[in-house]
């Protein structure tokens, strides 16, 4: 049995936590706009939608899997959201939208599980198919909402915090729950460590795949409804490229790509680190030009380094 | 599955340049049988419009970029990795090859160029040395790219900037020019194509497809495989900014937003080429098929009037049925 | 010698099975009888590991029966003889890397709780009494990666003991443990033999199938030599029915006796496996490395070849001390290697032979980068021939080829690239005897020329043949050297066991 190339290992365990407490204090201290309400309630609301996909992709890297449809499924949820909400109550267009992701998750992981085609090509033909179907069902318009009590759903909040971001961490609880204490999410871990060893223990490696990418799917739909729901519009080209940004906070999470790897804290972390860096970024007046060189190279430079710590602990 | 003794016969050289193993070759007849049909039917419910020359002749020239980002992207998938920054080579080479026109014409086409390696440069180190997954690392320089294509326009595209230049007009019509019947950016395109191929036929390329295959193998075998590798993603993001210089020939300004699409777009031309994305094998022709089939697909659904936002649709639905049945053929 | 049906756990009867050309088993039958613990024993490529893996459903035979409990079946998955009692212990280990013990020894049978939630306590207290039963302890909190492959060993075994087992294989499960590990297991074979499970045991070391076994089948070139209680059987007779030749010592090669030294290693270490050897090789010798699984031969073969780097010690090559950081190096210092795992470290299984075969003439023979592919086909197709690759077109992919043709396709690239020290590790495993000869040819011909061999090699007949000289590994370090008459497979295998003398029979 050869070990995998990442290695959890103590230190690195709780890397991201450490990494999010000690920026949020520098942000705190160097940027007095930073602690304000209206800042926070906006980072919340946005990194609130990133953060759910993020938790939906979790479980497919975890895989060793990818899916790159998140974006698009957001798309077509958006307007089924929208178009559903003007038919029969904005109740039951949300329901009809979570259905829809999930089922467009379902199809994508039933051609990862029974089919021979990596999961990044599925996915990258989903995406393609994805935003053309909310294209063609929207007729390439934004569809007006016309429902204020849904509107109020992006603005609600509990206890002061945005339900949104409440909703996040809820999910994010539950899920870390369910990935180390119920034995399908302890299963989803075997599929990444070792997927055939998996199917010889006797798993049912293609049920696990369909539940994570259904699962992925389910997530972008509430990401659809929250975003619908913020803009007052179902936009078909809603999450557009979102799933390139789910995919880097899962990394930066700690995840590894190779499957198998990486625990929810991490994700959770990972997401709340993108989103303080961005509003830093922003209110220290970072021109939004320059914000993706340093995002971009901060990142590639942690990675960089916990890579290096890894392979030096490896060595020992 | 032995193969017939008549392929191991010598062939011409082009076949030789361009062609791989006995089974590539197998999978370029399939392609080109695909692509007859694909050619055939598309004429018959096109009314023969599909094949009329002029409209070859667009067809080709409207995906001239994305070839040349393909045969990019090919060289990065063989060493068994993936090149998400191959836009962002083409938006900052677009930019950079705009702004510094001022400085003539050859001058400006070499910053293009530098600007382009030096981001391949980036993408090797971090891939060879600091060994992070290739997903990884071009997702993160993608992000780079763009943002400093932006720094460098200010935000928006490209074309007059104060003290900045326009496309002179000799370069305005190199888009249109036609050269014995095909358009210059097709000659640029396939030169770069050409070029790639004669590259895969050096020893460093040879050890791309080995590196790609079986790494430990390819080490044990005694070659540098970190050398290798850099080169390989040197040089195809050096070649995705050939195809920025295209790019703005073909708009007439420089645009920090080009090509989002374009990572995407060519790993899908190469898959629907049958090369496998896990590396080690695949012949650089069976991309530019990938292209041509994709292209004239999506001409033809022009042709027919089919709904734009169904063609996204179609195109998806292609890849993973092409995809599927190369799955099949393996059994 | 076939008993009646229904008596025993597990029977198989007239099994064959062949891999493209070549037939890997021939008509054989073997009863495994519960409480007893069955020794398959047989030289590298015998047909041992085929039989498990048709035993445990992961291959099915191409003719001949598996009978369970009296049924006979016509076909097994992996998954239905698991569940039907037949546990088997590869060595390549089933285990999932990254979960831990406990949680790799019930996955996918976890006790649930409330709302189907994993009873962490509960599964921890059933993996915790398996293992109590077979008395040995392992760390079940950390991932399985982070342990020794010993306790790696312990959980898997643990694992398939949490199911209802009738017939437990083992396949060669001490190759990597030290004494005390293997002690816990042979108490722990003792006592399924005590609880009626059927043991099948696979070990290249007779000390120890004399020790545990109550029976055994002898297999040689794909079929039964002979089989028998423990009783009929003793070392000589042993080693008769698996080499298959009484006192005909295999053709030895005059040796050698002025070499000029070319490989010198001095105090080489690497920390770990490699604890400070010394030996030399000179020119035109071929200097055979024996050893057991695990004693450092093939780290020893890294080191020298940059693949790995030392800790200590002096490499010398030609007179020059030489301390190649990587492949690339040595090869450049005239250091050529044939790794132990083809597939993994020797082919690139994608490319076609003439790639593969042609690595290093691409690479000496370019200029600027340009490959004069011509000449290297040329020159490939001629080394291929005097290999008689088959069957061969230059363009081939490797992947189709046979063990032998893929180990010669791997010979020839050095053949090509004019080394002067040849490191084989186990050139000829897997490979048939037919291709063996032509691989030992190429060998000679390369010592004629003057190039010195170091010839790893777990298979005692070809070392002895082969070599002019031979120096023994055991427990990272260089046990003897043998040369001339005195070197005899007993010889050879009293200084392998050298560091357990008290287990010797």
């Amino acid at each position: 049995m050869r070990s995998a190339r990442f290695r959890p290992q103590s230190l690195a365990r709780h890397g991201q936590v450490v990494a999010v407490v000690i920026l949020f204090g520098l942000a705190a201290v160097l940027e007095p706009d930073f602690l304000t309400r209206f800042n926070l309630s906006s980072i919340a609301f946005q990194y609130s939608v990133i953060g759910l996909i993020a938790l939906g992709q979790f479980p497919v890297i975890l895989t060793a899997g990818i899916d790159l449809s998140q974006g698009s499924v957001i798309g077509i949820t958006a307007v089924v959201t929208a178009m559903a909400a003007q038919v029969m109550g904005y109740q039951l267009g949300i329901v009809a939208a979570l259905l829809a992701g999930t089922a467009s998750g379902v199809i994508t992981g039933l051609l990862v599980a029974y089919t021979r085609i990596p999961a990044f090509v599925v996915t990258l033909g989903m995406m393609s198919i994805g935003r053309g179907l909310a294209l063609t069902i929207s007729s390439g318009r934004p569809i007006p909402l016309l429902n204020l009590s849904f509107m109020h759903l992006a603005h609600l909040r509990l206890l002061g915090v945005p339900a949104s971001f409440a909703f996040f961490l809820l999910c994010a609880a539950l899920l870390a729950l369910f990935l180390t204490q119920w034995p399908l999410g302890r299963a989803i871990y075997a599929v990444g460590g070792h997927e055939e060893n998996a199917r010889l223990t006797g798993l049912d490696v293609p049920r696990i795949k369909i539940c994570v990418y259904g699962f992925s799917g389910l997530m972008a739909g509430f990401a659809g409804v929250l975003l619908t729901a913020k803009i007052g519009t179902g936009h078909p080209l809603s999450g557009t490229g979102y799933e390139l940004v789910s995919i880097s906070a899962v990394i930066i999470g700690g995840a590894s790509l190779f499957g198998g790897i990486g625990r929810t804290s991490g994700i959770v972390a990972g997401v709340l680190l993108l989103g303080i860096l961005d509003s830093v970024l922003n209110l220290s007046g970072v021109s939004p030009y320059v914000q993706g060189t340093v995002k971009g190279s901060i990142v590639l430079i942690a990675l960089a380094f916990s890579q290096y710590s890894v392979s030096r602990s490896a060595r020992r | 599955m032995t193969p017939s003794s008549s392929l191991a016969e010598p062939r011409r050289f082009f076949t030789q340049l361009i062609v791989g193993s006995s089974s590539e070759q197998k999978n370029l007849l399939r392609l080109l049988a695909i692509l007859l049909a694909v050619a055939v039917i598309g004429a018959a419910i096109s009314g023969g419009v599909l094949l009329r020359p002029q409209n070859l002749s667009n067809i080709l020239q409207q995906n001239a970029v994305l070839l040349v980002v393909v045969t990019a992207q090919f060289l990065v998938i063989v060493t068994g990795g993936f090149d998400l920054s191959v836009g962002a080579a083409v938006a900052l080479a677009s930019v950079v090859f705009v702004s510094s026109l001022d400085h003539g014409v050859g001058l400006a086409i070499l910053a293009a160029l530098v600007s382009g390696l030096l981001l391949g440069l980036v993408n090797g180190v971090l891939v060879t040395f600091v060994r992070l997954p290739s997903f990884v690392v071009t997702l993160g320089t993608m992000q780079i790219g763009y943002s400093l294509a932006k720094v460098w326009t200010g935000g928006g595209t490209i074309d007059a900037a104060p003290g900045g230049a326009t496309i002179p007009r000799q370069l305005n019509s190199f888009y249109s020019t036609n050269l014995i019947g095909l358009p210059l950016p097709v000659w640029v395109a396939l030169m770069v194509l050409v070029l790639v191929a004669i590259y895969l036929r050096t020893s460093t390329g040879c050890f791309v497809f080995a590196v790609g295959g079986n790494s430990r193998a390819a080490r044990l075998a005694g070659i540098s495989t970190s050398r290798v590798r850099l080169v390989a993603y040197a040089t195809a993001s050096l070649a995705a900014s050939v195809a920025g210089l295209l790019f703005s020939l073909r708009v007439g300004y420089g645009d920090p937003q080009a090509g989002v699409m374009l990572p995407l777009d060519s790993i899908a031309a190469v898959s629907i080429g049958g090369v496998s994305l896990t590396g080690g094998r695949g012949s650089l022709i069976a991309g530019f098929m990938g292209v041509l089939i994709i292209a004239m697909l999506d001409n033809l659904m022009n042709l027919l009037g089919v709904n734009v936002t169904l063609q996204p649709v179609v195109k998806g639905v292609i890849v993973i049925l092409t995809v599927f049945a190369y799955g099949l053929r393996r059994d | 010698m076939i008993a009646s049906e229904g008596e025993h756990p597990l029977s198989l009867q007239g099994i064959h099975k062949a891999f493209g050309a070549i037939q890997v088993l021939r008509d054989v039958s073997c009863d495994f009888r519960a409480g007893e613990v069955h020794c398959l024993m047989g030289e590298n490529g015998a047909g041992k590991s085929t039989l498990i893996r048709i035993a445990s459903g992961a291959y099915s035979p191409d003719s001949g029966n598996v009978i369970l409990a009296g049924r006979p079946l016509d076909s097994m998955t992996p998954r239905w003889a698991r569940d039907n009692g037949i546990a088997t212990i590869y060595q390549e280990l089933d285990l999932i890397p990254n979960l831990d013990g406990a949680e790799n020894m019930l996955l996918g049978r976890e006790p649930r709780g409330r709302l189907g939630r994993i009873d962490r306590a509960e599964r921890l207290r059933r993996a915790r009494a398996v293992l109590n039963s077979m008395h040995v302890s392992v760390d079940l909190d950390r991932p399985v990666q982070e342990l020794g492959i010993a306790q790696q060993q312990m959980i898997a075994i643990a694992k398939s003991l949490t199911d209802e087992c009738r017939v437990m294989i083992l396949d060669e499960p001490t190759a990597v443990f030290t004494r005390t590990e293997t002690r816990a297991l042979f108490n722990l074979v003792k006592k399924l033999r005590e609880q009626r499970i059927a043991v099948v045991f696979i070990s290249h070391h007779m000390e120890e199938i004399f020790e545990i076994g109550d029976r055994i089948t002898v297999l040689r070139d794909g079929s039964v030599a002979s089989t028998g209680t423990i009783a009929e059987y003793n070392h000589d007779r042993l080693v008769r029915d698996m080499v298959g030749r009484d006192v005909k010592r295999p053709v030895r090669r005059s040796a050698q006796t002025t070499n000029a030294p070319l490989l010198e290693v001095r105090d080489l270490s690497d920390g770990e496996t490699v604890q400070g050897v010394s030996f030399s090789v000179g020119r035109g010798e071929i200097v055979g490395m024996a050893g057991l699984i695990g004693s450092g031969r093939t780290e020893t073969a890294r080191l020298i070849f940059g693949a790995t780097r030392p800790r200590s010690g002096q490499i010398v090559l030609d007179g020059k001390t030489v301390s190649p950081s990587d492949p690339f190096q040595a090869v450049k210092l005239g250091i050529g290697m044939v790794p132990e795992d083809r597939k993994r470290d020797g082919l690139v299984l994608t490319r076609s032979i003439l790639e593969n075969g042609g690595y290093t003439l691409v690479r000496k023979l370019s200029h600027a980068g340009w490959v004069p592919w011509r000449r290297v086909r040329r020159e490939v197709t001629d080394r291929t021939r005097g290999l008689a690759v088959r069957p061969a077109t230059p363009k081939t992919l490797v992947a189709r080829l046979s063990g032998g043709n893929q180990q010669k396709v791997v010979l020839s690239r050095w053949l090509a690239a004019g080394v002067s020290l040849l490191i084989l590790d186990e050139p000829t495993r897997g490979v048939d005897i037919g291709a063996r000869s032509e691989i030992y040819a190429v060998i000679r011909t390369l010592a004629e020329r003057g190039i010195g061999i170091l010839l790893i090699s777990s298979d005692l007949p070809e070392i002895l043949s082969q070599s002019d000289r031979i120096v023994v590994m055991a427990k990272g370090r260089i046990a003897g050297e043998l040369a001339g008459e005195g070197a005899t497979e007993e010889a050879v295998m009293a200084l392998a066991f050298r560091t357990r003398p008290e287990s010797i029979a």
